[in-house]
C-alpha cells in the first residue's frame, strides 16, 4: 500500500511518499516522478520519512529519475529516510549519489541557496 | 529437535506478493526473529519472487506456481523458494558496484545483492526440474559480531516538542513486547500529570490485538482524567486495521505531528 502526494513549491516539486515501495507499488511512485519530470520540473524533493519499506524496485525508480534530471542539470534530493530504508540506501551506495536532508524545508531551500 | 515447517503455494504473479509477505512475516515472527530480521526476510523474499515472476515466468505466470517453505529450527530460520522456470542461478549474477558513479550505474540488479547482504546464508540448487533458492537467518542474531545489539528500551523514541507536548514514536510494529513498553511509558506520563500525549505511528506497519487493546485502555485512562491520547501519521496498514475495528471513530487522528501538537495543549 502506498500514497504519493505531489506539491509544487515554486520551481521545486515535493513528492511525499507514505507506506511501502515494493514491486507492486513502485509503478505508482514511478508514475508520479515521471509525471513531474515530463512536465518539465527538474528540481525534485522526495520525502521518504514515512516510507517503512523499500525494495530494489523503489531504488530503481529513484536512480532512473535522478539519471533523467541530471542530464538537464536537475536533481532529486531525499528527505529523512527511515532507518530501514537508510540501510539499503547505504548498502547500494546511493548515499553517494543522492543528497539527503533531514527536513523537507531544508531540501526545498537547498535549491535556492 | 522439533523442526517446524510451513508452506504456501501461490500463482507466479505480482499480485501474490502480499500473501507471500504475510506468510513469511508470520513464520519469521514465530521463529523469534526481531523486527529488523523480519524486515530483512520480507525484503529478500520479495526480491527473489519478483525476479521469478518478472524474468523466470516473464509475467506470464498465472498458471505457474511459486512455493515458499519456511522452516523454524532451534538456531536458524530458513526460507526456501521454488519455481519451475528455466534453470537460473541468481547467485551467479555479477554484483553491481555500490561505488559506481551515477552515469555508469545500472538501475537494476540490486535485488540479489540485497538478498546476499541481508541474509546470513543463501544457496541455490536445480533439482527435480525446479529452481530452489534457500535463504537463512541465524536466530539470536544479537550474538553475531556484526549485528547491532537490540536494546529493548530503544524500540520507542520519546520526544518533547517546543510547546511541551510529548510525542512517542514506536520504531516498529506494535507487537506484544513493544505494546507493553509503550503502555508503561504512556501511563508514566499520565500519572505524572501530562494528560495530552501524541503517538506518532509512522513506523508502525502492523498492530497486534494486544497493541489495539493497550491503546484503548490508556486512551480511556487519559479521557477519565479529561486528557487525550491522539494518533499521528498512521501507515496505510494500520489505518486499515483501525478502521476495521471502528477505532477511527474513537481516536483523534492527525496527518502530521505538527497538526496534532497544534490541537492539543500540554
Amino acid at each position: 500500500m502506498i500514497e504519493v502526494n505531489v506539491a509544487q513549491q515554486g520551481q521545486v516539486a515535493v513528492i511525499t511518499v507514505v507506506g511501502r515501495v515494493d514491486s507492486n507499488t513502485a509503478s505508482e511512485f514511478d508514475a508520479s516522478l515521471t509525471g513531474v519530470i515530463d512536465k518539465g520540473t527538474t528540481q525534485i524533493v522526495v520525502d521518504l520519512s514515512a516510507v517503512n519499506y523499500m525494495s530494489s524496485a523503489g531504488l530503481r525508480v529513484l536512480v532512473s529519475a535522478l539519471q533523467k534530471v541530471q542530464r538537464v542539470s536537475g536533481d532529486v534530493r531525499l528527505v529523512q529516510p527511515t532507518e530501514r530504508v537508510q540501510e539499503i540506501i547505504e548498502m547500494s551506495g546511493m548515499d553517494t549519489i543522492f543528497q539527503i536532508f533531514s527536513t523537507q524545508v531544508a531540501a526545498t531551500n537547498s535549491y535556492t541557496n | 529437535m522439533g523442526d517446524n515447517e510451513l508452506r504456501i503455494t501461490v500463482a507466479g504473479v505480482l499480485e501474490s506478493l502480499p500473501d507471500i509477505k504475510k506468510f513469511v512475516t508470520t513464520a519469521a515472527r514465530r521463529a523469534g526473529l526481531d523486527d529488523r530480521g523480519i524486515y530483512h526476510c520480507q525484503l529478500a523474499t520479495e526480491e527473489i519472487c519478483t525476479n521469478i515472476i518478472e524474468h523466470g515466468y516473464a509475467m506470464q505466470g498465472d498458471n505457474r506456481s511459486i512455493d515458499v517453505i519456511c522452516k523454524i529450527a532451534d538456531d536458524m530460520f530458513t526460507i526456501t523458494i521454488t519455481d519451475d522456470s528455466e534453470p537460473f542461478n541468481p547467485l551467479e549474477i555479477e554484483n553491481p558496484d555500490p561505488q559506481a558513479p551515477l552515469e555508469n550505474r545500472h538501475v537494476g540488479g540490486w535485488g540479489i545483492y540485497f538478498v546476499k547482504n541481508l541474509m546470513d546464508d543463501v544457496q541455490y540448487k536445480y533439482e527435480h526440474d525446479c529452481n530452489h533458492l534457500t535463504m537463512v537467518k541465524y536466530l539470536r542474531t544479537a550474538k553475531m559480531p556484526n549485528a547491532p545489539q537490540q536494546d529493548p528500551a530503544s524500540s520507542i523514541v520519546v520526544k518533547t516538542l517546543k510547546g511541551g507536548q510529548i510525542v512517542f514514536v514506536p520504531q516498529a510494529a506494535l507487537n506484544e513486547a513493544v505494546s507493553r513498553q509503550l503502555e508503561q511509558l504512556l501511563l508514566k506520563e499520565l500519572n505524572a500529570g501530562h494528560k495530552y500525549l501524541i503517538v506518532d505511528m509512522t513506523l508502525v506497519d502492523d498492530l497486534s490485538s494486544t497493541g489495539l487493546k493497550m491503546l484503548v485502555s490508556v486512551w480511556q485512562r487519559a479521557r477519565a482524567m479529561k486528557g487525550d491520547i491522539v494518533l499521528a501519521r498512521l501507515t496505510p496498514e494500520v489505518r486499515d486495521i483501525i478502521q476495521v475495528v471502528g477505532f477511527d471513530l474513537m481516536f483523534t487522528i492527525y496527518n502530521s505531528v505538527e497538526m496534532a501538537a497544534k490541537k492539543i495543549e500540554p
